[in-house]
């Protein structure tokens, strides 16, 4: 396997900017900042940051995938929000995501996101499993 | 390559108790470049673009001296301070990177630690040598 490898995700929109989906190094999967957004970039759950997380956590198990990752293989995410008030309401989201799994997480509260209305993006670094 | 070795490049403005990048397991850690000089002091005045573009060479500074380059990033973070200036510094990214993207997340935040500053920007590499 090369050292290196970018992900562009079918189903996902876009990148707005010079940026891909994902990148692999080596064992590890750096995932980009992922928004509450559907395929043609339009925002989704607006106003309802419950929607917007399951539709980022939806997002980020798509891209997940693409490198053979699960949620389980997830070690450390960053949450970003409009609200920090909204954290409880994410947290539900996450347990019913992650389950057994605990990533490190850092959360913090963000004046605004790239995309107008949402109220919530989420990165995460995990690692690739070996091929058996 | 294995432990844990710190980058410091003497040109460097230094604002804090870390190093501008280390080096572990296989990756560079960048430390978040400000548009400063080598005093520390602001760069580009109120010009978006004009600080993105010195954050860019000093990200290529410490890449390098690193034994990296912008072709090994795979994961880049911006931080600005108005989420509005992101196609202002869309083509510098570009440029840079040319072929290559990284994995990237943008986000606005409130402050930088230089004032006037309106662009942070941090990074993981692959260390290439």
């Amino acid at each position: 396997m090369s050292q290196r490898r970018e992900y562009r995700v079918e189903g996902q929109a876009e990148p707005i900017s010079h940026f891909t989906d994902a990148v692999q190094a080596g064992e590890l999967l750096f995932v980009s900042g992922i928004v509450p957004v559907d395929e043609q970039r339009e925002l989704v759950g607006e106003g309802d940051v419950v929607a917007q997380a399951r539709c980022v956590f939806e997002n980020m198990r798509q891209v997940l995938a693409a490198a053979g990752c699960t949620f389980a293989d997830v070690v450390k995410v960053t949450v970003f929000l409009i609200e920090i008030a909204d954290r409880p309401l994410v947290n539900t989201v996450r347990q019913e995501v992650f389950g057994e799994t605990r990533p490190a997480s850092t959360l913090v509260e963000v004046p605004a996101l790239v995309i107008p209305g949402a109220r919530i993006e989420i990165e995460c670094i995990a690692l690739v499993p070996v091929p058996a | 390559m294995t432990g844990r070795e710190e980058i410091r490049v003497p040109s460097r403005p230094v604002f804090a108790h870390s190093a501008d990048a280390v080096r572990a397991a296989g990756l560079l850690f960048v430390a978040g470049v400000l548009p400063a000089d080598e005093s520390g002091k602001l760069v580009g005045a109120d010009d978006v673009v004009v600080q993105a573009e010195h954050v860019f060479d000093g990200l290529g500074d410490v890449l390098r001296a690193g034994g990296s380059s912008f072709a090994d990033v795979v994961k880049v973070s911006v931080y600005l301070t108005d989420v509005n200036d992101r196609p202002l510094v869309n083509p510098i990214r570009q440029r840079v990177f040319g072929e290559t993207r990284p994995a990237s997340t943008l986000v606005e935040v409130s402050a930088l630690a230089v004032p006037g500053a309106k662009i942070e920007v941090d990074c993981i590499a692959l260390v290439s040598e």
